[in-house]
């Protein structure tokens, strides 16, 4: 008999297997890795910024020959330029947004999730007074206290979405404590600290990293969300929810305006999304 | 059977449901933002004054096409030296209570307009675009007696305006909804807040306050006590808050909205096309600016403010990227009236290329550079043409300057109380001049009036003095136009362009006309 087995693998190399055996996961993969990359070093190439205006093409239609391919916007600002800026604001907020919160989320459920009783209790009334809370008037406040800007985007962001992890987490971590390698680890003299980083954590890695990635298109489409309502970013600045905003308002004469923000933005979330479905199936195939 | 509207309106009440008035008795009109007050004797705001003016009547009125008739005065008679002026009320008339209305409640009306417990806005009507004797001393409080204010009723039908200097345009300001009268016995017993309260609120006009929701509309019934009842016509109207001017386009097309506030700027040329009849665009008397902030250290000097104004491409900006058909400006009073040769800046003449140059220098001179740039916020309202015009004076102000500005737009009422709060370096402003010529415009602007732009010339307030002693209109446009060079100069604002009145409005109503004041009251449309 063939042994199919030629060597052991760890959980962790099956699941990357798993993973990469999911085609459109991988292609999502690929494709999202490519527009990253384009948005944070494509407007390298151009001599000129989004925010420069050039008042002898407004609202340019799109021609490859000229200086602006796609066109340019009312104002004579490039219009792939300031789509591929708004890529940028977009996605970094969307990881960076995604990774404090599952971060913020982790570590306040496994706390809560372990000590139990009514230090548990107390925490988990607080998320959900915080659930319970208007988000988008939660965010207008934030942004009066923070006075505007990116950093009050992202903390209202943030502020908001460590929740659901949390709440995941803490279930997770609820049944891991009373497993016995926990009880074997309290047994072996490690303080409460040392188990939920060492034991708890790392065993809700695999929902945390499904969750993480449901997170990522959440947040982005919170930002574009809050942004296309006026209180995210700014003009000048370019996001791809202010963008579609500008987009929705043109959108009768020149759909232009819309289409290629909004294009990026759907493909995006629908990579983010298939590569969050690849996740959950590569590591819990009994779910399938 | 045919309900007349009085029992539609009594029986609504009756069964506490509000406002089931049938769509063709109403006629539904656009307001653009929310009115920042419905206070007769407060409210500044032009949209709001559309509201006003078909609840109160003044002593005068103005006609569709911008002309001047009676209101609640049937003639008048001014002296020879042009200082006294004595308003006849029409026989009989009445509050939409029942109550007799008489001289003494347009005194009371301006004199609460003065009182600076009210904090209006306006008092300076009466002691600066035109001078009510007595009026500047009850504004600033020196005197609380009734008695000493110029503006008297020596009996019931009668109405005495006592002037300190001759005042041309003196008709065309009553005509505006800035003197209206005031219902005493009501406002003691309620307060300010009897204006919005439907249930208490007693109006002079054609029509009476019946519903008041904030963020959504008000709702004005006819007034059967009005002297004109008999020929108003359309007996409900609606004015609905259209902050967004795409979204009331939309409800203009689905039937919702008879007459527009504005027309969303990418849709005219299209408009155009296909409703041609519908697209009403006329000249106003509305004057874009921005304003810069003298409290500022930066913006204290002359060479920046004028590198700032000069920076600017009027022709582009109002041509290419707002596109909604204004006139660029490069004065603040010209333009309104053809007989005033008023001055523009002084660059007015150059190419925008050399202007451009020399707003180069100037902010080289002031001391900016391209590692030290100057950083500017710009505080517009949120409509479309506001935030298009001021995005895009930024991005002009960055390529020619490198200047870094950002754009802040606010909800008309909020920006407005920005401008008072002085939370801004630059203001989109605008003023929308309550008559067609440039007195309206100039009397604003005199620090004495304490417009609120903190700009100190007693050079100004003199030229104007000298200009409103003088009865003569020609002789008078010359001394404005002196008055309005020494405005200029400072360049403490930017004069950006004049804006026209653009709305559109529905082949069933009748009798809309187009004139610069931008005023058609109700009672004068009919609908089908």
């Amino acid at each position: 008999m063939v042994d199919i087995t030629p060597r052991s693998l760890s959980t962790f190399q099956l699941q990357l297997r798993r993973f990469a055996q999911n085609r459109l996961a991988m292609i999502s993969v690929a494709l999202l890795a490519l527009i990253a990359a384009s948005c944070f070093f494509g407007p390298f190439a151009f001599p000129f910024t989004g925010e420069d205006a050039d008042f002898d093409f407004i609202g340019a239609p799109i021609d490859l020959a000229s200086p602006h391919p796609f066109g340019t916007d009312d104002f004579g600002r490039d219009l792939l330029l300031r789509v591929l800026e708004g890529g940028r604001i977009s996605l970094a907020i969307g990881f960076l947004g995604a990774i404090t919160a599952g971060f913020i989320g982790v570590l306040y459920g496994a706390v809560a999730g372990y000590a139990g009783g009514r230090t548990d209790r107390l925490m988990m009334r607080m998320v959900e007074i915080l659930y319970g809370f208007p988000y988008v008037i939660l965010v207008i406040l934030l942004s009066l206290l923070f006075g505007g800007g990116n950093v009050a985007l992202f903390a209202a962001i943030v502020f908001t979405l460590w929740l659901t992890p949390a709440v995941i987490v803490r279930a997770q971590a609820q049944s891991l404590s009373k497993r016995e390698f926990v009880e074997a680890a309290r047994a072996g003299g490690m303080t409460p600290w040392q188990i939920v980083l060492e034991h708890i954590v790392p065993n809700c890695a695999s929902v945390v990293i499904v969750y993480g990635s449901l997170l990522v298109p959440e947040v982005i489409l919170s930002e574009s969300f809050l942004s296309f309502l006026g209180i995210g970013i700014k003009e000048p600045q370019a996001s791809w929810g202010n963008l579609i905003q500008t987009g929705t308002a043109a959108m009768d004469t020149d759909l232009r305006l819309l289409l290629l923000p909004g294009i990026l933005l759907a493909l995006v979330l629908f990579c983010l999304n298939f590569i969050a479905d690849g996740l959950r199936d590569a590591f819990d195939p009994n779910d399938r | 059977m045919k309900m007349q509207p009085w029992t539609i309106l009594a029986l609504s009440l009756a069964l506490g449901l509000a406002a089931p008035a049938f769509a063709d008795d109403t006629l539904d009109r656009g307001v653009g933002s929310e009115w920042s007050s419905l206070d007769p004797q407060v409210n500044f705001d032009a949209a709001a004054g559309w509201i006003q003016s078909d609840a109160y009547e003044g002593l005068v009125t103005y006609d569709g096409t911008g002309k001047v008739i009676p209101g609640a005065a049937e003639k008048w008679d001014i002296t020879p030296d042009g200082l006294t002026y004595t308003f006849h009320l029409r026989a009989g008339l009445k509050w939409s209570n029942g109550d007799p209305l008489v001289g003494q409640d347009f005194v009371n009306g301006v004199y609460r307009t003065l009182n600076p417990d009210t904090a209006s806005e306006k008092g300076y009507y009466f002691y600066s675009v035109i001078q009510v004797k007595g009026a500047k001393e009850i504004s600033d409080g020196t005197s609380k007696d009734i008695a000493t204010l110029g503006v008297t009723a020596p009996d019931p039908q009668t109405v005495v305006m006592q002037l300190l200097a001759p005042a041309p345009n003196m008709l065309e300001l009553m005509g505006a909804f800035q003197v209206a009268p005031l219902h005493s016995p009501s406002f003691d017993k309620y307060g300010a807040a009897v204006f919005i309260d439907p249930a208490h609120v007693v109006s002079n006009g054609a029509y009476i306050i019946q519903e008041v929701v904030p963020q959504s509309h008000v709702l004005l019934a006819r007034n059967p006590n009005y002297w004109d009842a008999a020929n108003v016509k359309i007996p409900f109207v609606r004015y609905l808050v259209t902050e967004d001017v795409s979204t009331e386009l939309k409800r203009y097309q689905a039937g919702e909205i008879d007459i527009t506030y504005d027309i969303p700027l990418n849709q005219i040329e299209a408009l155009k096309k296909s409703i041609p009849e519908e697209v009403k665009i006329s000249p106003s008397t509305e004057v874009i600016y921005y304003s810069f902030n003298l409290t500022h250290e930066a913006l204290k000097n002359i060479d920046l403010r004028r590198a700032l104004s000069l920076a600017i491409d009027r022709e582009t900006l109002e041509g290419k990227i707002v596109k909604g058909e204004a006139i660029p400006d490069y004065s603040y009073a010209g333009g309104f009236d053809a007989d005033y040769k008023g001055p523009q800046i002084a660059e007015a003449t150059m190419t925008q290329a050399a202007r451009e140059a020399l707003a180069k220098d100037l902010y080289a001179k002031a001391g900016y550079g391209p590692d030290n740039p100057l950083k500017l916020n710009i505080v517009s309202t949120v409509s479309e043409d506001a935030t298009r015009r001021a995005q895009g004076v930024a991005l002009m102000w960055k390529k020619v300057l490198g200047v870094v500005a950002v754009n802040e737009p606010m909800e008309r009422k909020a920006w407005l109380d920005a401008f008072y709060a002085g939370g801004w370096d630059v203001f989109s402003d605008d003023l929308v001049g309550d008559f067609a010529g440039p007195e309206t415009f100039l009397s604003y602007q005199r620090p004495s009036a304490e417009p609120g732009y903190n700009w100190v010339k007693p050079e100004y307030d003199a030229a104007m003095d000298v200009a409103a002693k003088i009865a003569d209109l020609p002789a008078r446009y010359e001394a404005l136009a002196k008055a309005e060079k020494i405005l200029l100069d400072d360049y403490i604002f930017a004069p950006i362009s004049i804006v026209p009145n653009r709305h559109l409005v529905k082949p069933t109503v009748h009798g809309w006309a187009a004139s610069a004041a931008g005023y058609n009251n109700s009672q004068f449309l009919t609908l089908d």
